[in-house]
């Protein structure tokens, strides 16, 4: 209640929310919220600007680009949340035995990781996908795998400084396993930071994926990927900005409410992280 | 203080064995035989085993990998599977630009963010200080590549102020603006707000309360008591980006056509180059992990605590 309490005095936090719920919302029913397929081509009204029948104008195969922007909803909060969810499971633990067993464990995991973290993500993400060829499950295992490093870290440091509380004590004394310490005392007491990076991380995988499928490896044609629009756009750009501006303006639009919403979360769980 | 660089330099050898082992291992498992790669269309059992042997394949892994080591060494990364040049030769070429660019991003980033976020923290919680955060969080959350892209269409497709793309004949600094500045605009955002956390910190600190007690003046206070002790996280800070922007400058060097190492690596993907491509992804790793020590030894400069510490220890 207390941190519902302080979460809601974050004003930015609460716009952040409140866009979020509104882009799940369409990414979930973005096939009853799109006025016309986003692959149905109409050569007879390609690159047409903004009207009744098509708000957002249409593309250069005549597709309805409200359409595909709404459908890239989905292509965004799917890589998004893909990738977190294998950086937040891989990274986390990683970070839970590092931090849990230290000494050699704890070098040799973070060591490992120091080398991802060597690589610009972007950088390491481009090089993967180059590898594994791109498929919206390579951008989003490639994602994921460029962020274990930072999940990893934040789990580590808490783990840290839990493991050193009187209830692992207790919990020690008491004879309990070292699994179980780890997963059933320690886990629930880092999920708090976890869950902050993680929703900060959202927001931080939508942007490489923009930048994967802008650059021609990420998200394939005709798939609807604000990244990739922004890219076909760029060639039209002197006769049709909207193209390229709409899509942009979706990626900026959820990157800040993750963002914003990461933010509120992190001061209202500790506000003494806030100027970390 | 010896002891403390001699560890740190330890530590970063095995993370640069690492590095090498990645690259090379994504290189091994590209799909593709890059024996082929090298061959003309036509070509004879003979010929494959030749070029196999030249380019070392023909050895195990294990030999292979140490023949790698053994170049990157002494420079060498290879040779580009296009033109037949050494990537070392193709990188040092590209290099220069990436840093101009990357300088110039982070020349903006230090005198537009730093100013900026003295200022939203001295007024905190006023009109100013919501104005510069909002825009820190729209810097944040902008993609730049997009940002780049509009910047072309204002101001050199309807305006004609600045040009579009390439670094220029010779190079000129109104090429270097619109990308140094998308470069920039993210960086800018978070060292704002670091900048202003810091500041926030330390203007409530006790030596703040006691100088303003004693009646110095306020820009004495805030110029050489406040911002000297809240730029040390954000000065080293600072170091870390500028490794950072030399990898992030990919995206924004294929919009603006910016001859840099990005652009090689992205020309590199779309001619399915790997040795170029893994030559660029291995060299802004070292910079980043020898960048990286830099600025830990430079907490030792600002911060000498950290000195003390090794000391006793």
């Amino acid at each position: 209640m207390e941190l519902y309490r302080r979460f809601k005095k974050h004003s930015m936090a609460m716009v952040g929310v409140i866009v979020l719920a509104v882009l799940v919302f369409v990414g979930i029913f973005a096939p009853f919220l799109a006025p016309k397929d986003p692959y149905q081509m109409e050569f007879g009204s390609t690159l047409s600007a903004p009207s009744l029948a098509h708000p957002m104008g249409t593309d250069h195969l005549g597709r309805d680009l409200l359409s595909r922007v709404i459908y890239g909803t989905r292509v965004s909060l799917l890589v998004g949340l893909g990738s977190v969810i294998v950086a937040a499971f891989v990274g986390g633990l990683a970070g839970l035995f590092a931090g849990y067993f230290g000494r050699f464990v704890d070098i040799i995991i973070m060591r490992i990781l120091d080398v991802v973290w060597a690589f610009p993500p972007a950088l390491l993400a481009l090089a993967l996908v180059a590898v594994w060829g791109p498929s919206l499950t390579t951008v989003i295992f490639s994602i994921g795998v460029v962020s274990v490093p930072q999940y990893a870290r934040i789990v580590r440091a808490s783990v840290l400084s839990v493991k050193e509380k009187d209830y692992i004590l207790a919990a020690r004394a008491s004879g309990i396993s070292r699994s179980s310490i780890m997963f059933t005392h320690v886990l629930p007491n880092i999920l708090a930071p976890l869950i902050v990076v993680a929703t900060l991380g959202i927001a931080t995988s939508i942007m490489i994926e923009a930048i994967l499928s802008f650059l021609g490896l990420g998200m394939q044609p005709p798939a609807s990927s604000w990244g990739l629009m922004i890219s076909e756009g760029q060639k039209y750009l002197r006769t049709f900005p909207y193209y390229s501006l709409f899509p942009g303006l979706m990626i900026m639009i959820t990157v800040f409410a993750f963002n914003a919403f990461g933010d509120g979360l992190r001061d209202a769980w500790d506000p003494k992280l806030k100027t970390q | 203080m010896t002891r403390y660089i001699l560890g740190r330099v330890i530590q970063m050898v095995p993370v640069l064995f690492g590095v090498l082992l990645l690259v090379f291992s994504i290189t091994n498992i590209i799909p593709g035989d890059p024996v082929l790669l090298m061959l003309d269309v036509k070509y004879s059992e003979k010929e494959y085993k030749e070029m196999q042997a030249y380019l070392g394949l023909d050895k195990p892994l294990y030999i292979q990998f140490y023949n790698h080591v053994k170049g990157v060494l002494k420079g060498n990364l290879g040779k580009s599977i296009r033109t037949r040049e050494p990537v070392t030769k193709k990188i040092l070429e590209r290099f220069p630009s990436t840093f101009v660019l990357a300088l110039a991003a982070m020349l903006i980033v230090v005198i537009v963010s730093i100013p900026v976020g003295v200022i939203a923290a001295l007024k905190q919680n006023s009109k100013i200080d919501y104005i510069c955060m909002i825009g820190a969080e729209i810097g944040i959350s902008m993609p730049i590549f997009w940002l780049g892209i509009m910047m072309i269409l204002l101001f050199s497709l309807y305006l004609g102020w600045l040009p579009a793309g390439g670094r220029g004949e010779p190079p000129d600094l109104l090429h270097l603006i619109m990308p140094a500045f998308c470069l920039a605009t993210p960086y800018m955002a978070m060292t704002a707000r670091l900048t202003r956390s810091c500041m926030l910190e330390v203007l409530r600190e006790n030596y703040i309360v006691a100088a303003r007690s004693r009646g110095f003046p306020e820009w004495q206070i805030v110029l050489r008591h406040a911002l000297r002790n809240a730029m040390i996280p954000v000065v080293t800070n600072l170091g870390l980006q500028l490794s950072r922007l030399l990898g992030g400058a990919l995206v924004i060097e294929v919009v603006f056509r910016w001859p840099g190492m990005g652009a090689l690596a992205y020309d590199a993907i779309m001619e399915r180059d790997y040795p170029v491509l893994m030559g660029v992804v291995l060299i802004v790793a070292v910079i980043f992990i020898l960048v990286n020590l830099v600025v830990d030894l430079s907490y030792t400069f600002f911060d000498p605590r950290i000195r003390y510490d090794t000391r006793k220890g």
